[in-house]
């Protein structure tokens, strides 16, 4: 009982969050290169994901453990950065897990049917305050 | 017999409170309740339209609503005496107070046994809860000003 | 020249019956559940409140005492009894209900001493017949007086004691053969060691008890080996432990046959902490334990010594400390002598 459970709590800590990295979906002509370039230069960003889709660049992504407690200023540096390099898009960037989560469904979708509502959805739900 | 003398001998005789202990037990009981209401926040995240920021109510609410249920069945004062500051710290420890004593005065009738009694124990927590985050606020919006730090 | 607090009761008033009642967990799990006379399913004796219980218990705890000396209610000339609600509610509705002739009387856990004590004073003066005397406690209700409510987590340290659901009465009369006799008693006077901690109620009392135990042992110019026991009320083994270190600094070497009822009543099970408490419990234990063995001949001679807290919630919380009292009342079992 006690060795299953230091096994466990060893397990627990080893496997915690392994996914690594930044996927970019694009639909659009613009090149994702330098969306890419500003997401790995920061060294807090742990895992992106990225979506390019008519006017709209949405980004969810989760910073390191210990970064955690400014994860909202490192959202708005990142936001900041890629609104200069993509003047003519709507960027969204949010360091919240649902966020993440939500890119990562859209992105893993087959057709492009219901992008637009999907995308004013998650960027309504970003905004709420409470 | 003076006073002086009495409360040496009662001290050398009386048991010492296990500190090191109490705090163990209350770190691990703390710890699965945040662990516990951890779950429930990502459950809400991932089912209903909820961020990180606002699923901390329904979390809060549903983490209460848990507690009431233990505290009317007589179990939540067995995990309040094992785990101690652990059980009562927590948004459950809150809970608890307020459910414990609406129960404690439903004899006295609606109004001024539950009503008038509810916030007994809790109604401190609220006032200086409620004080102490408008003086971490207010040093703040100095700091602000100041620009020490921003928001 | 008299004594202060020392008396002696030349007609040696009897203890004709006694009768004890318990909630449902003490019928669980105190030792003395057997000697117990009856105990309740539900810890509210099935009422709507805790009081309505409390009052049960003790109506109950009487008419059982009346009913094995045969005795009616309207035979009784004084009710004497007591409990820690306040202002004594649940003893009044019961004094209410049984229409006898009563005095409310307060010495919080040391109650059902202080009521033997002026029971044996009326018996001895020969004001009446038979009194009933006795004292009770609801948990319940006694915690919610007191501390917390019941239902609210907090955490209790090893000298918190468990207030009891019992109540004991006992009839006393003029004395009889073949009965146990109250020879002679001596009121405490308050002692206040400075104790502050209403979770820690032993420590407060213990005092009280080895002061009146002096007192008593001086007073009758007795020795601890003229008992089969002393019985303290509910000390709880942590005041208890602190009562007999008190007894040897006083010169008192022998304290094997020590006993308190509040460390015993649970049989020292560790989830009631530093034992039992409430003034049910010192009655429950008299007279069950006490005057079963008495009446076998196990005991001749016993020192009762019930102590009591003599606390608000309203004093600790404004700091004061605890001041406690112990009342000493001597019981002895005559030999019968064949007409």
């Amino acid at each position: 009982m006690k060795k299953l459970s230091i096994i466990l709590l060893i397990l627990g800590l080893l496997t915690g969050c392994s996914e690594k990295g930044t996927y970019i979906k694009n639909t659009t002509p613009y090149d994702e290169h330098s969306v890419e370039n500003v997401l790995m230069s920061n060294e807090h960003v742990k895992l992106a994901k990225v979506l390019l889709y008519e006017d709209e660049l949405l980004a969810g992504i989760r910073v390191n453990t210990f970064s955690r407690f400014k994860k909202k200023a490192i959202a708005n540096k990142i936001q900041k950065k890629l609104e200069r390099e993509y003047p003519d898009l709507k960027v969204t960037v949010s360091a919240d897990s649902k966020i993440l989560l939500e890119t990562e469904k859209l992105i893993n979708k087959k057709s492009e049917k219901n992008y637009r509502k999907k995308i004013d959805k998650i960027k309504s739900i970003e905004k709420e305050q409470t | 017999m003076q006073q002086e003398k009495y409360a040496q001998i009662e001290k050398e005789l009386s048991p010492k409170p296990p500190i090191m202990k109490n705090v163990i037990k209350a770190f691990l009981i703390g710890g699965s309740i945040c662990l516990i209401g951890q779950f429930i926040a990502l459950f809400y995240i991932t089912y209903f339209d909820f961020t990180e920021r606002t699923a901390s109510n329904p979390t809060v609410a549903t983490m209460i609503f848990i507690a009431m249920l233990l505290t009317g069945f007589g179990l939540y004062k067995k995990i309040a005496q094992f785990g101690g500051a652990g059980a009562a710290v927590p948004i459950t420890g809150f809970g608890n107070a307020v459910v414990s004593a609406s129960i404690e005065h439903k004899s006295e009738g609606y109004v001024l046994g539950v009503g008038g009694n509810m916030f007994k124990l809790a109604g401190s927590v609220i006032l200086f809860g409620v004080f102490s985050a408008f003086v971490v606020a207010l040093i703040k919006t100095i700091l602000v000003k100041f620009g020490v730090v921003s928001w | 020249m008299v004594k202060r607090g020392v008396l002696t009761f030349h007609s040696k008033p009897s203890i004709y019956a006694t009768g004890v009642t318990a909630g449902p967990l003490e019928n669980k799990k105190s030792v003395f559940a057997q000697q117990f006379d009856k105990s309740y399913e539900d810890e509210r004796c099935d009422l709507p409140t805790n009081e309505d219980g409390h009052k049960q218990l003790m109506y109950d705890a009487v008419l059982i005492a009346l009913s094995k000396a045969k005795k009616q209610p309207e035979k009784i000339d004084f009710l004497l009894t007591g409990d820690l609600v306040n202002q004594m509610t649940p003893s009044n509705f019961t004094a209410h209900a049984l229409a006898i002739p009563y005095i409310g009387l307060f010495s919080a856990c040391a109650t059902s001493v202080s009521s033997m004590i002026t029971a044996a004073l009326l018996a001895d003066a020969k004001h009446a017949n038979w009194i009933v005397a006795g004292s009770s406690s609801q948990h319940n209700a006694i915690e919610r007086q007191f501390r917390y409510p019941v239902e609210y987590g907090s955490q209790k340290g090893a000298t918190a004691q468990w207030t009891v659901t019992a109540a004991g009465a006992a009839l006393i009369g003029q004395h009889t053969q073949g009965t146990p006799v109250i020879d002679c008693a001596t009121v405490g006077k308050v002692v206040d060691m400075g104790m502050t901690d209403p979770l820690n109620m032993g420590s407060a009392m213990a005092p009280a008890a080895s002061d009146t135990l002096m007192n008593h042992l001086t007073g009758h110019g007795k020795t601890v080996d003229d008992y089969d026991t002393i019985i303290t009320g509910d000390l709880g083994s942590n005041g208890f432990k602190i009562f007999k270190a008190l007894a040897n600094e006083n010169g008192l070497p022998h304290t094997k046959n020590f006993r308190d009822a509040g460390e015993e009543f649970y049989g020292n099970d560790p989830s009631f902490k530093a034992g039992a408490s409430g003034s049910g419990c010192s009655a429950a234990v008299f007279f069950s334990d006490v005057y079963q063995k008495l009446l076998t001949g196990e005991y001749k001679r016993v020192l009762l010594l019930a102590t009591g807290a003599l606390l608000s919630p309203l004093s600790f919380q404004q700091g004061d400390t605890i001041p406690c009292i112990a009342h000493a009342i001597e019981l002895t079992m005559e030999e019968v002598t064949a007409p």
